[in-house]
């Protein structure tokens, strides 16, 4: 259980939000991706909730949010942690989403997440941030909710056992 | 008021009264759709009246704030030329509900096995959607005919989001129409919600307006 005094606030679709612990970020994906950075050190956290893979591709009039996309949120979410205190050296990812949640339908839109989950790894290894643990793919979706203090990712589904990452 | 303010106001009209159109021939598939479902269960079932929202596709999920409900979703999409996307929504206790009146009414069995729930729920699907669309068609004299039907158990906003990437993937608004059946004295969440492409919710409009003119 978390401490009374720990705020729980939920983020929707490309939205970001970055905090100092103590706080617990929820959010809810399927296709999506939920990507979290900490530094346990200093003790700061945030979310994305990343919608497709890349905005170039996506996005030619340049009028979405960079959180909506994998490419431009992994920077954007990495900034944000460093202006708020965070160290370089100390900031950790970890992701759950990416599910195909109609895995006998066979329209290419359903393999976005596996595109999606693909983007941000690559995105993630282009700036040096290291992937500590991940839960994607598969066909269920995940409630997510992240301590920002601790880096831990808890991951709800609607059929298996409460998964900690 | 001066002159770009006037031609706001009669835009905001215009679309008032499109979206009026929309929930009134929404309304018609609706009730039929109602009538399947109270047939089905035997038990009465009456709707709200539809509600249309325009947004950008993220912001639906809070818009329909249904957010981490267990959810039975029966999937169809339109065939041939419309693209658009149905959902016949329910909370998933309510839809083991459903299947258990029916198991009783259509098969006199107290149970189904998993295979038998899945077709029951999937006929449920056709059997509501269906009477939906084809209320529809006949008052706008437009064939509206859906695929086979899709379903899945999970999160309501894990499966929203996959047909929001969609929208915005096409660079769509998402156009929804909802309308939620109610279970006389419970409280209970069933919906029909559909994601509307430009191109028919326009001849929607078209065909609700040449109606209405007479």
């Amino acid at each position: 259980m978390y401490e009374e005094k720990e705020k729980k606030v939920r983020i929707g679709m490309a939205e970001m939000i970055v905090a100092r612990n103590p706080m617990i970020i929820t959010t809810t994906v399927g296709s999506c991706i939920a990507l979290c950075m900490y530094d346990s050190i200093n003790r700061i956290g945030g979310m994305v909730h990343i919608v497709l893979p890349k905005k170039e591709d996506f996005d030619k009039k340049n009028l979405d949010p960079v959180q909506k996309y994998a490419d431009t949120a992994v920077p954007a979410l990495y900034s944000a942690l460093i202006s708020k205190g965070a160290k370089k050296e100390c900031i950790k990812a970890k992701m759950a989403g990416g599910a195909n949640m109609f895995p006998k339908f066979t329209h290419p839109i359903l393999k976005i997440g596996m595109d999606n989950a693909n983007a941000v790894r690559e995105k993630l290894a282009e700036l040096g941030i290291p992937l500590a643990a991940e839960d994607t793919g598969g066909n269920h979706g995940r409630i997510i909710e992240f301590e920002v203090g601790s880096g831990t990712m808890k991951i709800n589904t609607i059929n298996k056992k409460e998964r900690k990452i | 008021m001066n002159g770009e303010n006037v031609e706001g106001y009669e835009k905001d009209l215009e679309k008032d009264m499109e979206n009026e159109i929309l929930r009134e021939i929404g309304s018609i598939g609706a009730g039929h759709a109602a009538t399947a479902l109270s047939e089905l269960i035997q038990e009465k079932i009456s709707i709200t009246f539809p509600e249309i929202y325009v947004a950008r596709p993220e912001e639906i999920p809070k818009v329909l704030g249904l957010h981490e409900m267990p959810s039975v979703v029966v999937y169809k999409k339109l065939q041939e030329g419309y693209d658009c996307d149905i959902l016949l929504v329910f909370e998933k206790e309510e839809a083991d509900k459903i299947v258990s009146t029916m198991a009783k009414n259509t098969f006199g069995m107290e149970e189904l096995d998993k295979e038998m729930k899945k077709s029951a729920i999937e006929e449920i699907g056709n059997i509501v959607i269906g009477s939906f669309l084809s209320a529809m068609s006949n008052f706008i004299d437009m064939e509206l005919l859906p695929t086979p039907p899709i379903h899945v158990t999970d999160i309501f906003d894990a499966v929203l989001d996959i047909f929001l990437a969609k929208l915005c993937l096409q660079n769509r608004k998402a156009i929804v129409f909802q309308t939620c059946f109610k279970r006389e004295e419970e409280k209970i969440y069933g919906a029909v919600i559909i994601f509307l492409s430009e191109e028919l919710r326009d001849e929607l409009v078209r065909k609700g307006k040449a109606w209405l003119e007479g």
